[in-house]
């Protein structure tokens, strides 16, 4: 599989993909290579078709009613080249982690239960050591100090900067490979976004890490590589001094620069 | 002028509101004055002795108690799974045909007489013509039209709480590689399991006042539970017999029966609409 | 080899709920087929006599006992339940009106016997010493009130008992339309300097689908309603035109004989259930339409 593609530090690779919803096309033939171990952030205006094309990579785009894709996604996953509609979804959202805009942890569930349940249900750890690895996961988040006395209080708890951190060491307890995030800073104050950032960077050592954002400046901050998206396609992808610096395409620099905020061509 | 108009129809509108609330108190206090009285009087025997020929007082609704226990026990069995199930398909399935279909049906006989469901269940399991159970009339078939009519209720009842679950958690869940079984049984229910509980207690708070049904396909009886195949005592058919019967007796005992059936279908809403805001009187 | 997984699994359980319905049709058709084997449908349908001693079964005097004993209660429900839902809307603190709301919404739990027990023995009795008394004495020129009968039990009585079931179903209807009118039109109706009450006229004719809604929904309950309604009718099948008349209807019928009858008399019992049957379908398939109709109104 995957024959003929240089995965020379590269972990994910998309082959002109497709996708739409109904009548409506809005992933109209995109093909990017994702880098090993950096982290790259997607962004460009609403409606470009950001979050589809990260939740194509982890198939959670199979939950959504009519919705058609064509197109080939190859990861890397455990040494291997593997197409993602071969996989087996379960075990592929297991390796590819996912942090949403909103922070979703499970209401019903208590802090540390909300960390472990990924890795209990998919017997990934063993019961005996599942507290560990909770603590463990949380410290990795940044979220432990904060938490370690409260592990039986309910999630919802949390402030929304603490949940955010909580789904992220959810995440992390999957020992996943790649790190999708959707805008995971939307809605926290500065404190709470500067932590986020830091860990994303931090992530990077160990992971492979992908980020939608809807600000330039977060972008700027954290990423190696930016990929701008426009309408449904690719409009430029470099390292991110050069897309902010010089963008070869007069589209990304409006956008940098703020001319075209939002509105999708139709 | 205008303004007299207008003062005339807002009062006639409150009025209006005021009118509905008085049977609902003459009830309450006819059925306590009438009813609660001799339950006060002799508890013990109400609530444990059997019914008395005519004219003889005293004697109990205890027969009645336990048929009903009996016949809404055999009901929720048989329409609690289906009920739930239904609800938890359509709410996770919404889009698709079969859940489309579903939800129009639930719709259609949630509105339908009870006494035709009563009627059905009678002739399809106990009719000579079938033969399934050839038995006459019998406390099985009372106890599955009872589960056939709670079901489009809690169906669509689960359905609007496991919907109201924002699409974040479910994505959540998946996204942590769980499976559709995983997703469902430990993530989505537990976090509706107050809504599912409330649904059930709307299904059987409208299966307990019921008593066309159980007329038709179970008949009367003014004895204990015997046996699944014989007619079974039940609150509503004995409040409906010893109401309609010219014995004081029997009709006090109509009354005081009346008063814990209230109570406890009044509860049994009043819970449910404590549980979830959700307006239950649905089309 | 199809893999079992929990979908299908609920899929089923799904499938089996839609077969209630067919299960339903099919099962009221099967049972009347012997009788219509003996009894042409339209013979029955249209048969001016009810007698179970002279073997005489004819359906037309159900029927219009039941339309008009439904129509009856409609017509006292449909006011109240109109004034009842603006009063908690528009006229009431809303912290007020969500505890009344509550009541109200407890009035429909309440179980149609306990109801009948309460016509059979408390409003009966008192409305033919207080009302009935009266208009057989002073207004017994009307044909409405006149009545060789001097009874507790009759159609007005039924439609009284009748129209309290139904109304908080009525009620809760019009009261989510109302909830539903926009807020621009009850500015525009302000800002043409209507009064509280002139804007809630506006307001129910903007409603007016619901309203409809709101009155199939009654009927469908006001015809389907067996038990209370057998309690206090007078279970006397007739054509009289009088309101202190008893009457009988499609369901008192069924619950007053289907336990004990046999052989042609239950077919025929099972023939007025499939009359009552295909009015309470075709009642309810026109509502989910004209209810649909009524919400995609408002939301277009």
């Amino acid at each position: 599989m995957g024959k003929g593609l240089s995965f020379d530090k590269k972990a994910i690779i998309i082959k002109d993909l497709h996708l739409s919803i109904g009548n409506k096309e809005i992933i109209k033939g995109m093909s990017i290579e994702f880098p090993l171990k950096a982290i790259t952030a997607i962004i460009g205006p609403s409606g470009s078709g950001k979050t589809l094309l990260l939740k194509s990579i982890n198939r959670l785009v199979d939950l959504i009613p009519n919705l058609k894709s064509f197109g080939e996604i190859f990861v890397i996953l455990d040494g291997e080249v593997k197409e993602v509609h071969s996989l087996d979804p379960s075990y592929l959202r297991r390796k590819v982690g996912y942090v949403f805009q909103n922070p979703n942890p499970f209401p019903h569930l208590s802090i540390l239960e909300n960390v472990i349940i990924g890795a209990k249900l998919n017997s990934l750890v063993k019961k005996k050591d599942l507290v560990k690895w909770a603590k463990e996961k949380l410290e990795e988040a940044g979220l432990w100090e904060e938490v370690k006395d409260r592990l039986k209080e309910p999630a919802w708890k949390l402030s929304g900067g603490q949940q955010q951190r909580l789904c992220i060491a959810r995440m992390l307890a999957l020992k996943p490979e790649i790190i999708l995030l959707d805008e995971p800073t939307t809605g926290l104050d500065i404190y709470n976004t500067k932590r986020i950032e830091e860990l994303m960077v931090q992530l990077k050592e160990n992971y492979t890490v992908i980020a939608v954002t809807h600000s330039v400046d977060q972008a700027a901050r954290i990423a190696d590589y930016i990929a701008f998206l426009y309408d449904g396609r690719l409009i430029e992808f470099d390292v991110t001094s050069r897309i902010l610096k010089s963008p070869s395409k007069e589209l990304t620099e409006k956008f940098i620069t703020g001319r075209v905020l939002d509105g999708v061509r139709r | 002028m205008r303004r007299v108009k207008a003062l005339f129809y807002s009062s006639l509108s409150l009025l209006c509101l005021l009118l509905l609330f008085i049977p609902l108190i003459w009830i309450l206090v006819e059925a306590t004055v009438r009813g609660g009285y001799y339950i006060l009087e002799r508890p013990l025997e109400f609530f444990t002795d059997i019914g008395r020929p005519p004219g003889i007082p005293g004697g109990g609704i205890g027969h009645a108690l336990q048929g009903s226990l009996y016949l809404l026990a055999m009901a929720l069995l048989i329409g609690a799974p289906l009920g739930t199930l239904t609800g938890i398909y359509t709410a996770e399935r919404r889009n698709s045909i079969i859940a489309k279909i579903s939800r129009f049906v639930s719709d259609v006989i949630v509105e339908f007489p009870t006494i035709i469901v009563g009627i059905v269940a009678y002739l399809t399991l106990a009719s000579r013509i079938t033969g399934i159970f050839n038995t006459g009339p019998a406390a099985l078939i009372a106890s599955f039209s009872l589960g056939l009519i709670m079901v489009p209720i809690t169906a669509r009842s689960v359905e609007a709480t496991l919907i109201s679950i924002s699409n974040e958690i479910r994505e959540g869940a998946y996204s942590l590689g769980l499976k559709d079984r995983q997703v469902l049984f430990r993530i989505l229910i537990p976090i509706a399991k107050s809504g599912i509980v409330t649904a059930l207690l709307i299904g059987l708070a409208k299966i307990a006042g019921e008593s066309a049904p159980i007329i038709v396909s179970n008949g009367i009886s003014n004895f204990w539970f015997s046996n699944w195949t014989e007619p079974a005592a039940s609150i509503p058919v004995l409040i409906y017999v010893y109401g309609l019967s010219p014995f004081n007796e029997w009709q006090t005992l109509a009354w005081a029966a009346s008063l814990i059936l209230l109570l406890l279908v009044l509860g049994l809403g009043f819970l449910a609409r404590m549980v979830t805001k959700e307006v239950w009187v649905r089309v | 080899m199809i893999k079992i997984t929990t979908f299908y699994i609920l899929a089923f359980f799904t499938l089996l709920t839609i077969l209630i319905l067919p299960f339903y049709i099919g099962g009221i058709l099967y049972g009347s087929r012997e009788f219509y084997e003996r009894i042409s449908f339209l013979d029955f349908l249209l048969g001016k006599e009810w007698s179970l001693p002279e073997q005489k079964y004819g359906a037309l005097p159900a029927i219009y006992g039941t339309l008009i004993v439904a129509a009856l209660a409609l017509l006292i429900a449909m006011p109240i339940s109109i004034g009842g839902a603006i009063a908690l809307i528009e006229f009431l603190p809303k912290r007020l009106s969500d505890k009344l709301g509550i009541i109200v919404d407890l009035i429909a739990v309440i179980p149609s016997v306990v109801v009948g027990l309460w016509g059979l023995l408390a409003l009966g009795p008192f409305l033919k010493n207080n009302l009935y008394s009266f208009l057989s004495e002073n207004l017994s020129f009307i044909p409405l009130f006149q009545s060789s009968f001097f009874t507790s039990y009759n159609k007005l009585t039924a439609s009284l008992v009748l129209a309290y079931m139904i109304s908080p179903f009525a009620l809760a209807v019009i009261k989510e339309n109302l909830k539903l009118v926009p807020w621009s039109i009850k500015e525009a109706a302000y800002s043409l300097g209507l009064n509280h009450w002139e804007v809630v006229r506006v307001m129910l004719s903007y409603i007016k689908p619901g309203i409809l809604a709101a009155f199939m929904i009654a009927l469908g309950r006001a015809v389907a309603e067996a038990v209370a309604v057998s309690m206090v009718i007078g279970n006397t099948c007739s054509f009289s035109f009088s309101l202190l008349d008893p009457a009988c209807t499609l369901s008192t019928l069924i619950i007053n004989n289907f336990a004990e009858a046999t052989g042609i008399e239950a077919s025929a019992l099972i023939g007025l259930g499939f009359v009552l049957f295909i009015l309470a379908l075709t009642l309810v398939i026109l509502t989910r339409f004209i209810y649909i109709k009524a919400l995609g109104g408002y939301l277009r």
